[in-house]
């Protein structure tokens, strides 16, 4: 550890191979990538709930990369869909990822839950849905009135979860975005193979190992 | 009294002047190199072995050939006007705190994703399972919330109308399931395992058979899979007689994938085959 | 504090020390050895035997022995009659493995198989002018007459030519699928009013399918899982309401309240009727109690064998043989007259009273 020059050659060396392997050849590897032809872009208001999806922090507890089956089947047990492809990440800038599922993977959310009042109940209050839910509640997306206007969006709720008085909770602009931008969050299309290559395949057993009978 | 510092400080003549505090650098024990040498090719030969295209790359799936249809578009088949003037309010405005029953099943009780189909299923069977999401004998929140706000009288018109709909043609997602191994548990069953074949209780189509045997042809496969897991995992515990706990617990998570994929692939009764 | 100089630990001067080149040869060769062995390591599935996924529980006996390791022996005696012959194959769980249903061969002998085993799925479509009721012969014989403990194929066809009490005769197996057609497929109500005649390619294709179902099962042999087990008459009998209540607890939700099973309107029967006028008649073994309980005892509610205890099955037994169905064709003169000429001794309720009644009557005009 008295030998500078090796020691600092060494540490560069080694964060250089990581920005290789990590940054530089996959970046290489997709930069020929077209979006897929069923993935259309996200429209202006998509974008804006996307942008409540950040500055809300969603990210820190969703994650939206379902994992492919041939690593678990517990992704695909729970209803959230095929592998995602790097194509499926295209117009998502920054991604959102996630590394954490202390709630589940957002990715198909508007595949599989395409209720936007579910959403806004669910987003108001997630214990007057899930008791036992220890997600935030994000009251400060919508506003308690006497009365709703028209054209103003009610939110359900259960009896013990309304404002007293007869008031009535509504959704702001914030929450519709973000519940359109969660809506638009369905990539169960059908992952072409030229996007299949693409996958890190990772922990997933390749089709003939699998049937061979080893494990991983 | 003077403190006697020179009892203590060594003297400049006590210093071993040979002396090198800095550990002598030694070299790199030769296993542990080996070691590195082992990793390093070994790391090397897992990356060069994923860059070697995978034999599913040609994606034979023939559920995957199902040129997919937009996101937007709703399943095909829809009920005549009558049919949906005729819905009970709760299908498609909900009431109160209760979401309508359309938003997430769909227009046509199609279902989406893990939301399954409702559209064709047995009146009895519906109220049954509303029944049980009231009581929590069958675990679902948000069917909880919404079961446990109806009336008798709304479980049986919602239950007769989602009954009397056509079965819809399914949009099916990607899927590598081992459609052969689920052919041959549908219609053979695992004899080896104690598992009878699907046909012999849900019809030879799996079409669903009398209140108690539901439809497993032309149903969301995101759905089946999940209930056929929760019967597994025993979170779901409301099957007659326990019949499906056993029977589910019998099989691999890989074989009840396999079924499940190829049990939604069939055809309902009445509509053309999903392609 | 002593200071424990560098230059006091003793030189390795016994060493040669190696050069900075020689240290990487050395590691080079002992890295790729050690990738050698890992690779080894993982290519022998040693880490796969004990880090396995699941896959499901499979009944678990002694050794197996396959078919294909029966085929390979077999080649072998052929060639040299010194070697040992090719046993019978076992499953895992210790049962005799008949092939696998995708090996039937292709060719007018693989067509009678396949016709064969049609026959057994959908007799009441593919022998129409022979079957009186709405049963099945995999009613009985689940998996295609395949199941062990449940009377299948490859355990009855080993057994056959056989001196039969039944008939004090000697039956082969065709008399005995006609016995079946007889009773238990209610030949009598059928359109032609009997099974088919002696030599019809309906035993020919059936027989076909039993023998390639049990292609090395020894000739004679009384197989394990063959017929349904015996189930030792309990102490307390057996019992027609105690019955009634198993039958709705376990039985109800498949056969109906009414014991006239469930039908599909496109595809048929789905689930059997167990008594009455679609049913098995008088002159089945199913309608004696003692076959009965050891049928459900082993194979009854579908997908849960073994799971009711052996009064419950005596008592459902009891219960579904207690209700009236069609007359046992042997029947020509009186009730009392065919009870002691065919059915003395029997546990069975024909032409004994059940609530205040005589049973084994029949049904009506087909029996």
């Amino acid at each position: 550890m008295n030998r500078l020059l090796p020691l600092l050659v060494g540490a560069i060396g080694v964060l250089l191979l990581a920005t290789l392997m990590l940054v530089i050849l996959p970046a290489w590897q997709m930069r020929t990538a077209q979006p897929p032809e069923q993935l259309p872009p996200y429209t202006g208001q998509q974008l804006l709930g996307r942008q409540q999806y950040v500055a809300n922090g969603c990210v820190y507890c969703h994650s939206q990369q379902p994992r492919s089956t041939g690593q678990t089947l517990f992704d695909s047990a729970s209803g959230w869909g095929r592998a995602s492809t790097p194509g499926d990440y295209f117009y998502d800038a920054p991604h959102l990822l996630g590394t954490m599922r202390t709630g589940p993977d957002l990715l198909n959310i508007g595949a599989r839950m395409k209720s936007r009042d579910w959403h806004l109940t669910h987003l108001y209050q997630p214990r007057s849905i899930f008791d036992w839910s220890i997600m935030p509640s994000y009251p400060y997306l919508f506003e308690e009135k006497d009365q709703a206007s028209p054209g103003d969006v009610v939110v359900r709720l259960p009896a013990q979860f309304q404002p007293s008085g007869g008031r009535v909770v509504v959704a702001r602009k914030e929450v519709l975005d973000l519940v359109e931008y969660l809506l638009s969050l369905d990539r169960t299309y059908p992952a072409s193979p030229e996007e299949l290559q693409k996958r890190d395949r990772g922990y997933d057993q390749r089709p003939e190992t699998a049937l061979a009978g080893h494990a991983g | 009294m003077k403190p006697n510092h020179h009892a203590t400080t060594p003297r400049v003549d006590d210093i071993d002047p040979t002396f090198e505090p800095w550990e002598p650098s030694r070299p790199i024990p030769i296993f542990l190199l080996a070691v590195l040498i082992a990793l390093a090719l070994g790391g090397v030969g897992m990356y060069l072995s994923d860059l070697a295209p995978w034999a599913d790359a040609g994606a034979s799936d023939p559920v995957a050939s199902i040129p997919a249809a937009p996101v937007t578009q709703a399943a095909p088949a829809s009920p005549d006007s009558s049919t949906v003037q005729n819905a009970p309010v709760l299908v498609h405005a909900g009431r109160g705190s209760v979401w309508s029953c359309a938003s997430c099943h769909g227009d046509q009780g199609q279902g989406a994703g893990s939301t399954p189909r409702l559209a064709g299923l047995d009146e009895t069977y519906l109220a049954k399972q509303l029944r049980d999401f009231a009581a929590e004998t069958r675990l679902n929140e948000s069917m909880h919330y919404v079961a446990r706000e109806l009336t008798d009288q709304d479980i049986a018109e919602v239950a007769a109308y989602y009954a009397s709909l056509p079965v819809p043609r399914l949009v099916l997602p990607q899927s590598d399931a081992d459609l052969d191994r689920g052919r041959m548990l549908f219609e053979k069953g695992d004899w080896k395992r104690n598992v009878p074949a699907c046909v012999s209780c849900h019809g030879d189509q799996g079409q669903g058979v009398g209140t108690s045997f539901p439809p497993l042809a032309a149903q969301r496969p995101e759905y089946l899979f999940n209930q056929l897991a929760a019967w597994k995992g025993g979170h779901r515990h409301n099957s007659p007689q326990s019949l499906m706990d056993d029977i589910a617990s019998r099989l691999s998570y890989r074989d009840l994938y396999a079924v499940s994929n190829y049990a939604a692939s069939l055809p309902g009764p009445g509509a053309d085959a999903a392609h | 504090m002593t200071h424990k100089h560098s230059s006091a630990r003793p030189e390795a001067g016994t060493r040669k020390r190696l050069s900075g080149p020689q240290r990487l040869a050395w590691s080079a060769g002992l890295g790729i050895l050690l990738f050698g062995a890992g690779y080894l390591v993982h290519d022998s599935g040693l880490m796969s035997r004990y880090f396995t996924p699941d896959q499901g529980d499979v009944a678990q006996g002694g050794q197996a022995y396959t078919r294909a390791t029966m085929e390979a022996k077999r080649k072998t005696y052929y060639a040299d009659r010194t070697a040992p012959t090719a046993g019978m194959p076992v499953g895992a769980d210790g049962y005799y493995a008949p092939p696998s249903e995708d090996s039937i061969p292709d060719g007018p002998y693989g067509d009678a198989v396949r016709r064969g085993r049609a026959i057994f799925m959908e007799p009441a479509s593919m022998v129409s002018d022979h079957v009186g009721n709405t049963l099945a012969c995999v009613n009985c014989h689940l998996d295609a007459g395949r199941r062990e403990n449940s009377a299948p194929m490859w355990g009855a066809y080993v057994r056959y030519p056989a001196y039969r009490s039944k008939t004090q005769s000697i039956s082969t197996i065709e008399d005995r699928i006609k016995g079946c057609f007889t009773y238990s497929m209610n030949a009598q109500g059928s359109p032609s009013g009997q099974p088919p005649a002696a030599g019809s390619d309906v035993y020919r294709d059936l027989i076909t399918y039993f023998y390639w179902m049990s292609d090395g099962a020894p000739t004679g042999e009384k197989l394990p899982g063959s017929g349904y087990p015996k189930v030792k008459k309990p102490e307390a009998g057996y019992d027609v309401v105690r019955g009634q209540a198993v039958y709705t607890q376990n039985c109800a939700l498949c056969h109906g309240a009414d014991g006239q099973g469930q039908r599909d309107p496109d595809s048929g029967v789905v689930f059997p009727p167990l008594w009455g006028p679609n049913s098995y008649n008088w002159g089945a073994g199913m309608a004696r109690i003692d076959t009965a309980a050891g049928f459900i005892k082993a194979n009854m509610p579908l997908g849960k064998p073994f799971s009711l205890s052996d009064q419950d099955a005596w008592d459902v037994a009891a219960f579904i043989d207690s209700h009236e169905r069609p007359k046992d064709p042997r029947q020509t003169g009186t009730l009392e007259a065919a009870r002691v000429q065919f059915h003395e001794g029997e546990e069975s309720f024909y032409g004994k009273e059940v609530n205040g009644k005589i049973v084994g009557g029949g049904t009506g005009p087909n029996g």
